[in-house]
C-alpha cells in the first residue's frame, strides 16, 4: 500500500471526510487529495500523524511474504472470476 | 449419542439465480467475494449488502423465500421488516447453504458506498453479481478489526500490489 492508500483507509474506517480531516490534521484539503490520489507520495511523519489524527497509529505485524504464497496468488490472478470461485468449489470441504 | 445436523450442501449459483431472478439489488462481500477477487480461501456460505431500499427489501424477501431461508429460530427472513439498527446482520439458511445480509459492514456506509467501487464480475450461468472492489474488502476486514483475520487482510493486500505490479488493476 502506499502512503496516501493508508491515509484514505484510516480516513474512510474514521468515517469522516476529506474536509474534516485536513481540520483535524491543520493541512490543506489539496494536500490530501494530492496523497490520497496518488500525485504526491506522503513522507511517514505525514502519514502518521494523520492516521492519528483519524484515531488510529502505526504498528508492526510479522509476517513472511512467503507463507501468503505468491506463486499461488498469481495463479489465483490469472484465473478469470468464474474459474476462480469453480477452483473454490471443487476444493475439499466446499460446495455442492 | 446425537448426531451432528449435516452440513446442507453449498450452491452460490442456486442462491445468485434466485437474486437475480427478482432483480435485487446488492454487493456481494465477505469470503465469497474475495475469492472471486483471486483470495485464497474457502468458504460454504454467501454473505451480501442490500440496499435497504423498501421495495429493494421486499425482492430481496421473495428471493430468499425461493430458497426457502430461515433465520436460526427458524423464522423466515421478512428483511422489509426488520429493523437494521437493531440487529446488523442477519444470518440465515437456505436450501442451497448459508446467507449472510450484512446491510452496514464495518468500516462502510452499506450498499450506496460499496455499489460505487464494486465491479459486476461474470460468474457464467448468465450471472454477473456486483462484487465488492479489493480495496473495500480489505477495508471491511480491517475495520472488523478480529486477529483472526489478519493473514486474510494481508492476503488481500498482497493481491492489490501483485495485480498492480503485473499491470492489471482489480483494485477500484
Amino acid at each position: 500500500m502506499t502512503g496516501g492508500e493508508i491515509i484514505r483507509e484510516a480516513r474512510l474506517l474514521a468515517g469522516i471526510s476529506q474536509q474534516e480531516l485536513a481540520a483535524r490534521a491543520a493541512v490543506p484539503r489539496q494536500s490530501i487529495v494530492r496523497w490520497e490520489r496518488g500525485a504526491v507520495e506522503p513522507g511517514f511523519d505525514t502519514v502518521r500523524r494523520l492516521l492519528r489524527s483519524c484515531g488510529f497509529d502505526v504498528s508492526l505485524v510479522r509476517h513472511q511474504p512467503g507463507e501468503i504464497g505468491d506463486d499461488r496468488l498469481s495463479g489465483k490472478l490469472e484465473l478469470a472470476p468464474q474459474e476462480r470461485l469453480l477452483a473454490m468449489l471443487g476444493e475439499p470441504g466446499a460446495g455442492t | 449419542m446425537p448426531r451432528k445436523p449435516a452440513r446442507l450442501p453449498f450452491d452460490p449459483y442456486a442462491i445468485l439465480a434466485a437474486l437475480e431472478e427478482q432483480r435485487t439489488a446488492y454487493v456481494l462481500i465477505g469470503a465469497l467475494a474475495r475469492v472471486i477477487e483471486a483470495s485464497d480461501e474457502i468458504t460454504l456460505g454467501l454473505d451480501l449488502t442490500p440496499s435497504t431500499r423498501p421495495e429493494n427489501l421486499r425482492r430481496l424477501d421473495l428471493a430468499l423465500a425461493a430458497i426457502n431461508a430461515r433465520r436460526p429460530d427458524g423464522r423466515a427472513p421478512e428483511l422489509e421488516q426488520t429493523d437494521f439498527d437493531r440487529g446488523p446482520v442477519v444470518e440465515l439458511q437456505t436450501d442451497h447453504g448459508e446467507v449472510k445480509v450484512v446491510p452496514f459492514p464495518e468500516g462502510t456506509r452499506g450498499y450506496d458506498d460499496l455499489r460505487r467501487a464494486a465491479i459486476r464480475e461474470p460468474l457464467g450461468r448468465g450471472l454477473r453479481p456486483s462484487v465488492a472492489s479489493p480495496a473495500d474488502l480489505a477495508r471491511m476486514l480491517s475495520a472488523l478489526g478480529r486477529e483472526e483475520d489478519i493473514p486474510k487482510l494481508l492476503m488481500m493486500r498482497r493481491l492489490i500490489e501483485l495485480d498492480r505490479s503485473q499491470g492489471r488493476s482489480i483494485e477500484r
